[in-house]
């Protein structure tokens, strides 16, 4: 129902004022507060501030009109909590309010609020009552829970577009704020109304398809695919974009060399197997994955150069006194690549507890940015899928990437008997730029004989 | 095993608990040969005498009273007050003695006793006879205060709240007694006190209630699965104080929402000592503001309106539904 908005009593036995500014649009959606309307009277230029948030509708008056005490203003839409309610930091499904508390949103110009700008509240205050500004610096409507997801993914609600009942930021929201600057987006959306935006924020979040980043080459434009039969285009989800522009990143950027070898872990398996029930009554499942994970992590510390990033602009190794290691995980959605903390200091069993948390956490879509972040190395084990081999592109901005394939039974000379040996193939890529063919293969070598004699895993040699 | 209504499943564990321990004794108005207003004493005056089961004259600071001087003594009594509603003439009693005993003599005397009062409304009654006022006593430290849902939680919360080494405030509702049957077994089950039931397991909302109320709660879950097809959690408190916090807390940082429903008075009631432990323990998963179904901040009233006065099923309905829109 449309709310419309009557000239207040001014007070001090005042029955007209003339209207000198309309600061508003029809259109508009505005706060509780806001200035609407500046009119003069026989004692003063007053601002009248909005009595409540919502989309004007229709503005009745124009500059210079005389209105009585009572006459029609403005009629309000009826699309937001009435006033006296909460109040929302922002109606307006178009704007981003700037976070500074000076700044006022005036329906279309944000402006700074100085001592003299505004006054005189609607009804009761004197014209040197002091100035009502909107400050939208304070708390942004939004429930815990979504709190907890902006901070979990370094999302400042101030800045995100809220879509949400009664101005309420969503969990979407933040989403959409996460994926990239909220600008074009935003840009790029007409205001709809409240239901249409409910309707929207209730559907399966969907990234609006974007330009990938780039990365100073631009690619040729591609033919009309259509001429040769029919197509679908379908906007990169955002974490499949995350992956394609880390992806270019890498592979533009760091000029990759990868070195292979294969490791004899008949003895490894067997340990895993005659362990593995005395490790489930620990509730953990012991994995291949786990074992690598410690032999990369001793491995590193002989070979730093393969722990570091290198900091190109200051011409310097970044080598870090941490090993955190990453672990690609293939989930629905595409590849997330958590990190386990400082593997190199932990016990096995502790390795391959968290690292089954870890991936069940990630593929359950629970991981925290903190699983996301500050790994110095990254494995990727694609074993279970099959394969001989694979070239790994490295996990920008570590500098070496360990590929592993699965294992096979072959048949191997040994003291001049054929055998059959168990034999898991590695491709180590690494920044040729940080490390040379030489220190690759010696860290290589050096994982691959720790995988062969497990217990150097044991003695942490 | 045989199926009981609460009244037979409490003189169950009456009868058993005193064939077990003889230290145990009964005392209030009309427990012995009558058998007690509702009958939960039923037969055990014939069973175990005069000076085990007690016949009180009315007055029910003498019956606490006396209690708190036997179990100093080191018997343990279990107490009948008609009605909850009476039990201000034995607040003092309840409050000044029993609670502090324990912190008074510095742990060397406790009292273990139990306090059984029928409260609730709903069963058109007059005025005492339906009051909710467990929050009283789950605010007093040194009590414990119990509130079973059926029978055979019932029979499991009174054994352990004999056995308990401080006193117990046992509320029973009236509208229960009858309700309904259950199988409870023939061995003595024990239910241990501070320990809430999840009763149906649920993702979207986490319904707390307790005693009547929890009946309430298990309907609106089933409507709330069948008309908005949304999976409610229904926890049964069980004891009201020591509140399990971790159970409450669990679910709803499971579901992000919860709605509490009790049948006494909204202001300072339970529910804001619940609502308060959620926002303590699972603030960063509330998706909406806790809600409370209660009942009105109104003296009980008469029955021609308790009705209205108490929680019902669109109550609870609306509170949910309001939740899991916000």
């Amino acid at each position: 129902m449309p709310r419309p908005f009557t000239l207040p009593d001014l007070g001090e036995g005042l029955t007209e004022a003339e209207i000198r500014k309309v600061l508003v649009r029809e259109g508009d959606v505005i706060r509780e507060d806001a200035p609407l309307l500046e009119v003069e009277t026989d004692k003063a230029t007053v601002e009248i501030p909005s009595p409540m948030s919502g989309r004007i509708e229709k503005i009745h008056v124009r500059p210079d009109q005389t209105v009585k005490v009572g006459d029609v203003l403005v009629t309000f839409a009826d699309a937001a909590a009435p006033a006296g309610k909460e109040s929302p930091a922002t109606l307006d499904p178009t704007r981003r309010l700037a976070p500074t508390p000076e700044t006022v949103v005036d329906g279309g110009r944000a402006r700074q609020v100085g001592a003299q700008a505004t006054s005189a509240a609607a009804g009761s205050a004197a014209p040197s009552a002091p100035a009502r500004g909107v400050a939208v610096g304070g708390p942004v409507p939004a429930t815990p829970a979504t709190r907890r997801l902006a901070r979990e993914l370094g999302v400042d609600l101030h800045t995100v577009r809220a879509t949400g009942r009664g101005g309420r930021v969503t969990d979407d929201d933040v989403r959409a704020a996460a994926g990239a600057p909220t600008d074009a987006r935003v840009a790029a959306r007409a205001p709809g109304d409240a239901a249409e935006r409910a309707a929207e924020s209730a559907r399966e979040p969907r990234a609006a398809a974007r330009p990938l980043a780039s990365v100073g080459m631009e690619p040729p434009p591609l033919p009309k695919f259509e001429q040769w039969g029919p197509i679908e285009r379908q906007p990169l989800s955002h974490l499949r974009r995350t992956i394609a522009d880390r992806m270019t990143l890498a592979a533009t950027v760091i000029p990759h060399v990868t070195h292979f070898d294969r490791a004899d872990i008949t003895d490894l398996d067997a340990v895993i197997r005659r362990n593995l029930e005395a490790a489930r009554e620990q509730g953990v499942t012991l994995t291949l994955t786990a074992f690598l994970l410690k032999a990369a992590a001793l491995a590193l510390k002989a070979h730093p150069q393969f722990n570091a990033s290198l900091d190109a602009a200051a011409g310097e190794l970044i080598v870090k006194h941490y090993v955190h290691l990453g672990v690609a995980v293939a989930t629905e959605r595409g590849l997330i690549v958590p990190a386990l903390r400082d593997v190199d200091r932990k016990p096995l069993l502790a390795v391959a507890r968290e690292l089954g948390a870890l991936a069940a956490r990630v593929r359950e879509g629970k991981a925290t940015l903190d699983d996301l972040r500050g790994s110095t190395f990254t494995i990727t084990n694609i074993g279970a899928l099959g394969g001989t081999g694979a070239i790994p592109i490295i996990n920008y901005p570590e500098v070496a990437i360990l590929g592993v394939a699965r294992a096979r039974e072959e048949a191997v000379v040994r003291d001049g008997q054929i055998v059959p040996r168990l034999l898991l193939p590695l491709s180590l890529t690494f920044d040729h730029r940080v490390a040379d063919g030489a220190d690759g293969a010696r860290f290589a070598s050096d994982i691959v004989r720790r995988l062969e004699r497990p217990e150097h895993l044991l003695l942490d040699l | 095993m045989a199926k009981l209504n609460m009244v037979k499943a409490l003189n169950l564990a009456l009868l058993q608990e005193m064939e077990r321990d003889e230290d145990v004794l009964i005392i209030g108005e009309d427990v012995g040969v009558d058998g007690g207003v509702f009958r939960v004493t039923e037969d055990l005056h014939r069973k175990f005498g005069s000076k085990r089961v007690i016949d009180s004259p009315l007055a029910e600071a003498a019956i606490v009273g006396t209690s708190v001087g036997m179990a100093l003594y080191g018997l343990k009594p279990v107490c009948e007050i008609q009605f909850s509603g009476f039990a201000f003439q034995c607040f003092h009693q309840i409050e000044n003695h029993a609670a502090r005993y324990r912190m008074r003599s510095q742990g060397r005397f406790g009292i273990s006793m139990v306090i059984r009062m029928p409260y609730g409304g709903g069963v058109r009654a007059l005025e005492h006879h339906s009051e909710s006022e467990e929050q009283f006593y789950a605010h007093v430290p040194g009590l414990k205060m119990v509130i079973p849902s059926g029978p055979r939680n019932a029979r499991g919360l009174l054994v352990s709240a004999i056995r308990d080494p401080d006193p117990v405030i046992f509320f029973e509702h009236k509208a229960l007694y009858h309700a309904a049957k259950e199988d409870v077994p023939d061995e003595i089950e024990a239910l241990p006190i501070g320990r809430a039931q999840l009763v149906r397991e649920g993702s979207d909302l986490t319904l707390i209630a307790y005693g009547a109320m929890l009946r309430l709660a298990r309907e609106a879950a089933q409507v709330l699965h069948d008309e908005d097809g949304v999976e409610v959690e229904v926890i049964d408190l069980l004891t009201i104080s020591p509140l399990d916090r971790d159970a409450i807390t669990a679910s709803v940082r499971k579901t992000g929402r919860a709605v509490i429903v009790h049948e006494a008075p909204r202001s300072f009631g339970p529910g804001a000592e619940i609502a308060t432990s959620i926002m303590e323990g699972a603030f960063l998963s509330l998706e909406a503001p806790i809600a409370r179904v209660a009942a009105y901040d109104v003296p009980f009233v008469g029955f021609a309106r308790e009705k209205a006065n108490v929680p019902d099923l669109a109550r609870v309905l609306a509170a949910a539904r309001e939740t899991l829109a916000y």
